[in-house]
């Protein structure tokens, strides 16, 4: 391990505790109890999200602003009076999270890490600044983690983003346990729960990524800790920092709300708290004629939703629906874009018991949650990872009933022999992921993608290039604009936008280069979409700009799967 | 005249014919060319495997042609072009980090590379006809003759797409019209028709291009 990553790594810890200094002056009072720690660190992230917001509309979003924040965040152990994560929870925890380090601590090689959340924090980087819109589509969504991303690629290590995520992942599978142990009664309640977290493909995967959906477990967990403990300051908190991390906890937070049995106002009251803390992120979306939930609401003139999601997933009939959870578990494969992951099969117990969780007290909040949340989830994409937020409620509630059944010490072992034993049936596709990620760690072949490192090589560092049907993005360094975005929206839209001379209106957006994906829409995956409708969103953009790029602009390099363009100097088009 | 001469070509030539098969277009520029005298095309990977006898036009897969050994050559080649060989040397481009090219020949037995063409023409994809070298520069096409040192300058008007075909001394060339793409040889022959007709390649009577994804060959001595 070289002495940089080393000094990653501890800038990165660094960063953590910081954060949650940061929370704990500000958010903490001195007497919140167990899990203190884990409200101090949303705080830390809420905090650093909104003073984010504020350095990127100034253009202050520079490495040394970073480390003034980070530095000013240290004051928060001035009134911290917080007990670190109990060992009996952080322990098997950090054993669980261990073999994603793997993963965190290589280069970023995920799609979402490359095209987003490594992405998106590069080119803010780049331009010191926010950016959005319909050349920046990603950029409008609101930043929280993305700024502390930001800060984090300053480093010029881009591990540092998934090492930090795996921090993230570890706080999360220590809430689990111990929330296992403080609201439902046994440590072996949140234990069998993190190792069915664990033991998922979708979530030991997603541990060694730069995401965005761990943290948003977290904070909803968060939520529904401070529901439970009727405190609405700091599920006010928590709530708008899942919210303002990803949409998707929209759905566990509206059953925590409906779980929590709170008086009417208060709800209102917690709701409006929530609001007000995600609406600069909308404010600034509308100051910029945009939907305030750009791009999540689609695209306008021309008209295109973010999002066919009749496309994933396995069917949307009354019967598809009832046999959902089955597939869910059974026929998901991490290798097919079908449910996109694979959980342990104890989740289909844990989803079949929600009906019973509703009776006992104890157990209905966390079985309204898990119920909402699932409801939620399915009415998406189907993917699993967007039921990640939903995962460590419906672990918790299943395995509260599996406890109080097993009752004594022999049927806890027989548990324990059917999670460990079933779980590589849950973790198909890990052990492929994890070894090609230890051999490109211990490869000396460089695998970058020849036209990434022809861009970095040999377009001009002051130049701007236009990813059209490309994800490669953070390995990119240059400014970009466009990329892509489910399917290749930001590009099929930009295209139909400017049917007539597409290269002009590049140019004029800034763009001295094209970086094209040689893409290939496959007709069976849109069957809900009339043949005419596919030609026209998706065929004709991509022989439209493959046309004027032709006729237009200078090919400087391609390979099987990429093509690299640089565009006019007078932007004319044929 | 050789309006005249044109016309009466075309109307004894047969029109193109596609070659079915399962080849594509190959992601390098410098593909398809001649090698052993059988045109090298792609498979859908993009693997230059498949090779076409012009004669027969049979159509075989066998190993990727052996490519020029960059090692030895300074300044080292560009990512992603193509150094060429004849008998008398190797032409090569070499690129900076600001996206700058120089165009270098370097003599057969001769450890000094010697820059032919370089800056603002951009010089890139240079091809042989065995003995000349002919490369795009500045959007039109230069040629070298190493035997006796003669450069020249084709006003082609090709852009930076493709390379030129350079077969006996004939050189073939993409030209963008208003519309489309269209070829033409430096020997008066022309090829215009609907639709985009790139890469191309001259064997004698015979010129290879493609065209909506297929391998056309059109073939006037028929």
């Amino acid at each position: 391990m070289g002495l940089g990553l080393v000094l990653v790594i501890g800038m990165i810890i660094a960063l953590s505790a910081a954060l949650a200094m940061m929370g704990a002056g500000c958010w903490i009072s001195r007497d919140e109890g167990a899990t203190a720690w884990a409200h101090a660190l949303i705080g830390g992230l809420l905090v650093w999200g909104l003073v984010g917001l504020a350095l990127g509309l100034m253009g202050q979003l520079t490495p040394t602003a970073f480390l003034i924040v980070a530095g000013m965040s240290l004051f928060g152990w001035s009134r911290a009076r917080i007990d670190p994560p109990p060992w009996v929870a952080l322990i098997p925890a950090l054993l669980l999270a261990a073999p994603a380090l793997i993963d965190a601590t290589g280069s970023l090689t995920g799609v979402d890490e490359l095209y987003l959340h490594g992405g998106l924090s590069q080119q803010l980087a780049i331009h010191e600044g926010l950016l959005g819109g319909v050349l920046h589509p990603n950029g409008s969504r609101p930043l929280t983690l993305q700024l502390v991303y930001t800060g984090l690629w300053s480093t010029g290590h881009p591990s540092s983003l998934s090492s930090f995520h795996w921090i993230l992942a570890v706080a999360l599978l220590t809430l689990v346990i111990q929330l296992g142990r403080l609201h439902l009664g046994a440590l072996s309640v949140g234990l069998i729960a993190a190792a069915v977290l664990g033991g998922s493909t979708t979530v030991q995967e997603s541990i060694g990524q730069a995401a965005s959906d761990l943290p948003t477990a977290f904070a909803v967990l968060a939520a529904m800790d401070a529901s439970l403990r009727r405190n609405i300051r700091l599920g006010i908190a928590s709530a708008a920092v899942a919210l303002s991390i990803k949409y998707t906890a929209a759905a566990p937070l509206v059953g925590i709300a409906l779980a929590a049995r709170l008086p009417l106002p208060t709800i209102a009251t917690t709701a409006m708290g929530a609001v007000l803390l995600i609406s600069p992120w909308w404010l600034r979306n509308a100051l910029e004629s945009l939907h305030p939930l750009f791009p999540f609401t689609g695209w306008p003139d021309p008209s295109m939703a973010f999002q066919s999601i009749e496309k994933w997933g396995a069917g949307r009939t009354v019967a598809d629906f009832a046999r959902l959870p089955y597939r869910a578990v059974f026929e998901a494969d991490p290798q097919t874009y079908r449910f996109h992951g694979r959980l342990h099969p104890f989740m289909l117990a844990c989803v079949l018991m929600l009906p019973v969780a509703c009776r006992p007290t104890k157990w209905r909040p966390w079985a309204i949650a898990g119920i909402t949340g699932s409801i939620g989830w399915a009415m998406g994409p189907h993917w699993l990872r967007y039921l990640i937020p939903t995962l460590p409620i419906l672990a918790l509630s299943g395995s509260a009933i599996v406890v109080w059944v097993a009752r004594n010490r022999l049927g806890l072992g027989m548990v324990w022999c059917g999670l460990i034993g079933l779980a590589p049936m849950g973790l198909i596709g890990t052990d492929r992921h994890l070894s090609r990620e230890l051999k490109a760690r211990t490869s000396s072949t460089d695998h970058t993608p020849t036209v990434v490192e022809f861009c970095n090589r040999h377009v001009p560092e002051d130049a701007t290039i236009a990813l059209l049907f490309a994800w490669e993005g953070a390995a990119i360094q240059r400014r970009q604009i466009l990329g892509s975005v489910e399917d290749h929206i930001p590009s099929r839209h930009f295209i139909l936008s400017h049917p007539t001379d597409p290269l002009g209106a590049l140019r004029r957006a800034g763009a001295t280069h094209v970086l094209i994906g040689n893409v290939d829409f496959r007709r069976q995956l849109y069957p809900t979409i009339p043949e005419a409708d596919f030609d026209a969103e998706y065929r004709t953009p991509v022989s439209a700009i493959n046309h004027h790029l032709l006729m237009g602009a200078d090919l400087l390099f391609s390979t099987a799967t990429h093509r690299l363009y640089r565009l006019p100097a007078d932007g004319l088009d044929t | 005249m050789l309006f005249a001469a044109l016309v009466a070509l075309q109307a004894f030539a047969g029109p193109p014919v596609p070659i079915h098969g399962d080849f594509h277009p190959c992601p390098n520029a410098a593909l398809p060319r001649l090698v052993d005298a059988r045109l090298v095309v792609c498979t859908s990977a993009g693997e230059p495997t498949v090779r076409i006898d012009p004669k027969t036009r049979v159509i075989s897969v066998e190993s990727a042609p052996t490519a020029v050994d960059p090692a030895g050559l300074i300044p080292s080649p560009m990512l992603g072009t193509t150094p060429i060989a004849n008998d008398h040397g190797i032409a090569w481009v070499s690129g900076e980090h600001k996206g700058t090219r120089e165009l270098w020949w370097q003599r057969a037995g001769s450890s000094l590379p010697i820059a032919l063409d370089a800056g603002a023409a951009e010089p890139n994809h240079p091809v042989s006809d065995g003995r000349r070298i002919a490369w795009v520069s500045a959007g039109r096409i230069k040629t070298y003759d190493p035997v006796n040192g003669r450069k020249t300058t084709v006003d082609a008007a090709t852009g930076f797409h493709t390379p030129p075909a350079f077969h006996d001394g004939t050189l073939c060339w993409e030209t963008r019209t208003d519309t489309d793409v269209d070829i033409v040889c430096s020997d008066g022959v022309t090829l215009t028709r609907a639709g985009h007709q790139t890469r191309p390649v001259r064997i004698g009577t015979q010129l290879y291009f493609f065209e909506n994804g297929l391998l056309w060959v059109w073939d006037w001595s028929s």
